[in-house]
């Protein structure tokens, strides 16, 4: 029985990723349906790497926090988001229900709180272009300019009024807005999509953070 | 010289002014509606240490009475999540008498309260991080928070909380409780089916235990059921909460009610019929059962407040009982009697009678006592308005057409006869072998507290699934801690947590809240935070922050010093989502411990024998001790009634003879407990309170046979006709579903066949006894 409340804060990242990834391949076409335009924004790629920055705009702070990073996604392993500058920070979550964070000397720690779970489920599910599940939890409105999702679910509606997604020339946008009136921005860039993805390629790729390659692959 | 004139013209007066006063009582309670008692907390013993931690056990019990759970599964997780959603939407939309208990804003409450003692809670390990990370520590932890993704989904700003202590100490509450985990989807089998399920709590916000607000709840589940399967209907239910128990033994006793004042009615109305062949014989019996049902009905609404729905069944098996004394009056008054003789023999028979309902008042049970005063007043009731109409009603004679009964008395003399002289040894004889049989092979008992009530086979699977699913603790095994005061309290628990390590897996407040030592604690801890220039000024101010949001921090802070967040105000905060813990009354506090199943509660054994405020609470043990104890003291009262009877009737006969007048009685309960014995059935509480009633009942048949001898017959005729109705309303509370009620009824309609066999007998023996005097004194002339 319930004995006090239960505390679900929504994967508001997982949620950035979700958006950062769905909208990786936009095409130019003109006067689409809103749906069509989402499948048109989802990875069609398996594995995939690139390039963010990333502004947050926190209540009662006059300057926004930006900070930048790369991420590398396996449709069989999961995520490794890893943060750059200003302080570096990489965070994994793995197709097998594992949340990690590698520290800036490579120790571990295991995330293990709901937020942590929610992310990962989240993540995964929408980083595997599962626009069932996007059209599950997300009303789509919008044009091939600007994609608005809005949440379906109670629970995500307590913490994100919307997601907006648009491109800009090679570049994608996405912001999510906070019921706090804060929000967080991304541009992604330099995306490549890959032919395959292990734990060599990964360390390839994620030079200065090996040991998450070996988190997010280990069996 | 007692004048039954002046006794009948009492009677009228009582009678007429009863009747106004009932008719007041209902004309104005059925405006604002009869109270009908639900609660089988009541039908069960108290079985705590002391009435401090009884009361506060009931409180708890309270409590969990106002919550039921409904389990919501299916095969597909979608369809149940969605299916969780509309329910919840539709509950806070609608005007229903229960509110769900919304996890999103129970956060949002949960959070806000918190907040206002932000400087004095934190989890053990961020109070280990103070401890051990210098200034700069904190201050990169502090920063690579603010740019990694968790800073996006904190609860409270990070001016308000830049180091997110709050945060976690919020998140880690809920946290704390991952191994019950409600909130996301889990899977279970059913019939070799995979499911998903979520249960929903709900909070009743009316009074759970009434009759017609359970009647109301149920129809508007059942109505919210239907809304949901329009757009769900896969979607399947598991039920938990007292109120379903409730509802079906409401259910359970109205069918009850029912049957046995509809059976009983009709079966007393025929056997009337058939034994006067009259329809004008009805008028007084009727009479007597409506107005000494309503006087009890009335007057017990008036003591309690309310009627107890056990008390309206055992008040229909009462009808065949209140019956008596018109009865009697037919047969004596035709016989041409005299009128002092009947009416002595009525007074004495109400008073045993009232003795025999009376002693189940000494039961520690509320609905035992209310038992007994619902009956004894019925009884004195039927009693007053029969002696009061007894002269407008009587007027003809009705018993002359009652060959019926002539019949069943000349049957049962065939046997009978041959045996009456022998009365006495053959009772006695009687008495002893039985004793010394069952004293070898030992009497067969049964003190499980589930003799109170027999829960709905279905219900109960339902319960036990969704404990086994949900729960992650003892439903009736606990920890109940008493003290002065708040840290006292928690004193105790560090008591508890050093008898063993394995406490922490325990739930209580220890495990929500710091003590307000421990809080005072933190709050000096976090002054290198926030006070001024402290580490949060640093860290703010380089992210530019206003100079005079980093004052209003500080000033948050100094103001907040000695303001600890109470268990009291914690709980009454979250009260009607959370389960109250804590419960201060007057000047004593007690907090529950809840313990995990599977989970050797006989380690904390050492504690509460040896510490005078921890008390382990099992309740299963406790209530069956308690039951053992009440069965035991119960039958010791009948034994002391026995010799109150026994005392009376010597001093009214000034003769040891007569003493014979209790071996019916006895005897009927012995031939009672024999037939247990052998039929298999365990001795329980309520079949030794109901021998009360057979004690009295058979002493109403005695006085009659020995105070109006010279009409035995007629005395006979009426023992038969009142032991047949007794039998017919006692025979059909043996069919009630109820084990508290079937367990009555049962042992009556054994022992009351017994009481009319042994009045037979003594009749048999007073008329010999009298033709040998008349003999001799023929024989012998002066």
């Amino acid at each position: 029985m319930s004995i006090t409340p239960r505390i679900l804060p929504v994967g508001i990242q997982s949620l950035f990723f979700a958006a950062l990834l769905s909208i990786i391949s936009l095409p130019a076409s003109a006067d689409e349906p809103s749906q069509e335009n989402l499948n048109a924004l989802l990875p069609d790629a398996c594995y995939l790497f690139g390039n963010y920055s990333q502004t947050k705009t926190l209540a009662g702070l006059k300057t926004p926090i930006k900070s930048e990073g790369k991420f590398l996604y396996s449709c069989d392993a999961g995520l490794i988001w890893h943060t750059r500058a200003p302080l570096s920070e990489t965070l994994i979550y793995s197709l097998q229900g594992k949340q990690t964070k590698i520290h800036t000397d490579s120790t571990r720690e295991a995330l293990n709180n709901r937020l942590h779970k929610h992310l990962n489920t989240l993540l995964n599910s929408l980083i595997g272009a599962d626009t069932r599940y996007i059209n599950k939890y997300f009303n789509i409105h919008g044009d091939r300019e600007k994609i608005q999702l809005n949440p379906k679910k109670r629970r995500m509606k307590k913490f994100i009024t919307s997601i907006d997604l648009f491109r800009q020339q090679d570049n994608t946008d996405i912001t999510i807005n906070h019921a706090s009136n804060q929000k967080t921005s991304m541009q992604i860039f330099d995306t490549r999509k890959l032919a395959a993805l292990d734990n060599e390629q990964c360390k390839k790729h994620l030079a200065s953070t090996q040991v998450a390659c070996d988190v997010l692959f280990q069996k | 010289m007692f004048n039954h004139s002046q006794l009948v013209k009492l009677c009228q007066y009582l009678a007429a002014t009863l009747l106004i006063c009932i008719g007041m009582f209902f004309s104005y309670q059925l405006q604002h509606g009869l109270h009908i008692d639900t609660n089988l907390k009541t039908m069960s013993p108290e079985f705590a240490p002391d009435s401090g931690v009884q009361g506060a056990i009931d409180s708890l019990s309270s409590s969990i009475e106002k919550r039921f759970t409904l389990l919501l599964y299916a095969q597909e997780v979608d369809a149940l999540e969605d299916a969780v959603d509309t329910l919840t939407d539709l509950v806070k939309d609608g005007d229903y008498a229960f509110s769900v208990i919304d996890e999103l804003d129970n956060f949002d409450s949960y959070s806000r309260m918190l907040q206002r003692y932000q400087f004095h809670l934190v989890t053990e390990k961020q109070s280990q991080r103070l401890r051990d990370s210098s200034d700069q520590q904190l201050l990169a932890t502090a920063e690579k928070r603010l740019y990694s993704l968790e800073s996006s989904s904190q609860i409270f700003p990070i001016t308000t909380d830049p180091f997110g202590f709050l945060n976690d100490f919020i998140l880690a509450s809920g946290d704390g409780l991952n191994g019950s985990n409600t909130s996301e989807a889990k899977i279970f089998q059913k019939d070799n089916k995979q499911y998903y399920f979520l249960p929903m709590f709900f909070h009743i916000n009316q009074d759970a235990l009434d009759l017609e607000n359970q009647k109301n709840i149920q129809q508007q589940i059942e109505q919210l059921k239907r809304k949901v399967a329009i757009d769900h209907p896969q979607i399947n239910y598991l039920h938990s909460g007292i109120i379903f128990f409730a509802t079906d033994a409401a259910k359970k006793a109205k069918t009850d009610i029912t049957m046995i004042s509809t059976g009983s009615s009709i079966g007393i109305f025929l056997l009337l019929l058939l034994t006067f062949r009259s329809f004008g014989a009805l008028l007084l019996p009727g009479l007597s059962i409506v107005f000494g049902i309503t006087l009890a009905f009335a007057t017990s609404h008036i003591l309690f407040g309310s009627v107890h729905i056990i008390t309206i069944v055992f008040g229909a098996g009462l009808i065949g009982v209140v019956i008596d004394y018109s009865l009697h009056s037919f047969f004596h008054k035709s016989a041409n009697a005299k009128a002092i003789q009947l009416y002595k023999a009525l007074a004495f028979s109400l008073f045993t009678s009232v003795i025999g309902y009376g002693a189940l008042a000494f039961s520690d049970l509320m609905s035992l006592k209310r038992v007994a005063f619902f009956s004894a007043t019925g009884l004195v009731g039927a009693w007053i308005i029969v002696v009061a109409a007894a002269p407008l009603f009587l007027r003809k004679d009705y018993t002359k057409n009652s060959t019926f009964l002539s019949y069943i008395l000349r049957t049962l003399n065939l046997p009978l006869k041959k045996i009456s002289g022998h009365y006495l040894s053959l009772f006695c004889f009687g008495i002893a072998v039985t004793f010394i049989a069952t004293f070898f092979s030992g009497f067969k008992t049964s003190d499980n507290p589930r003799i109170f009530f027999s829960p709905n086979p279905e219900l109960l699977s339902q319960e036990k699934q969704v404990s086994e699913l949900i729960s992650s603790y003892e439903p009736g095994t606990y920890i109940v801690v008493r003290g002065q005061s708040t840290q006292e309290v928690y004193q105790h628990l560090a008591t508890l947590r050093q008898a063993t390590e394995k406490f922490d897996q325990t739930f209580g407040v220890h495990q929500l809240l710091p003590s307000p030592e421990q809080q005072l604690r933190y709050y000096q801890q976090l002054s290198r935070i926030y006070q001024k220039d402290g580490l949060a000024w640093q860290f703010l101010k380089k992210q530019g922050v206003e100079a005079q949001t980093l004052a209003t921090l500080h000033q948050n802070y100094i103001s907040a010093a000695d303001n600890v967040l109470l268990p009291s105000k914690f709980f009454s905060t979250m009260q009607g989502s959370a389960i109250n813990l804590w419960l201060e009354q007057s000047d004593t506090i007690y907090s529950f411990i809840l313990i995990p199943k599977d989970f050797d509660s006989r380690v904390f054994k050492s504690v509460d024998d040896s510490h005078k405020d921890i008390f382990v609470i099992n309740t299963a043990n406790m209530v069956e001790q308690s039951i053992s104890q009440q069965r035991q003291s119960a039958t010791l009262l009948l034994v002391l009634a026995f010799i109150l009877i026994a005392g009376l009737i010597l001093v009214r006969y000034r003769t040891l003879i007569q003493l014979r007048l209790i071996l019916v009685p006895l005897n009927a309960i012995v031939l009672t407990l024999l037939v247990l014995h052998f039929a298999n059935i365990p001795l329980t509480l309520f079949h030794t309170m109901a021998m009360f009633l057979v004690l009295g009942l058979g002493m109403d048949y005695v006085i009659f046979v020995s105070e109006i001898p010279d009409s035995p017959d007629q005395t006979l005729h009426a023992v038969i006709l009142s032991a047949l109705t007794s039998l017919l309303s006692f025979g059909l509370l043996s069919m009630s579903d109820l084990s508290v009620v079937s367990a009555f009824g049962i042992t009556v309609l054994i022992g009351n066949s017994a009481n009319l066999i042994g009045s037979i007998l003594l009749a048999n023996s007073i008329s010999h006894h009298q033709t040998s005097h008349r003999q001799q004194t023929v024989r012998t002339p002066s």
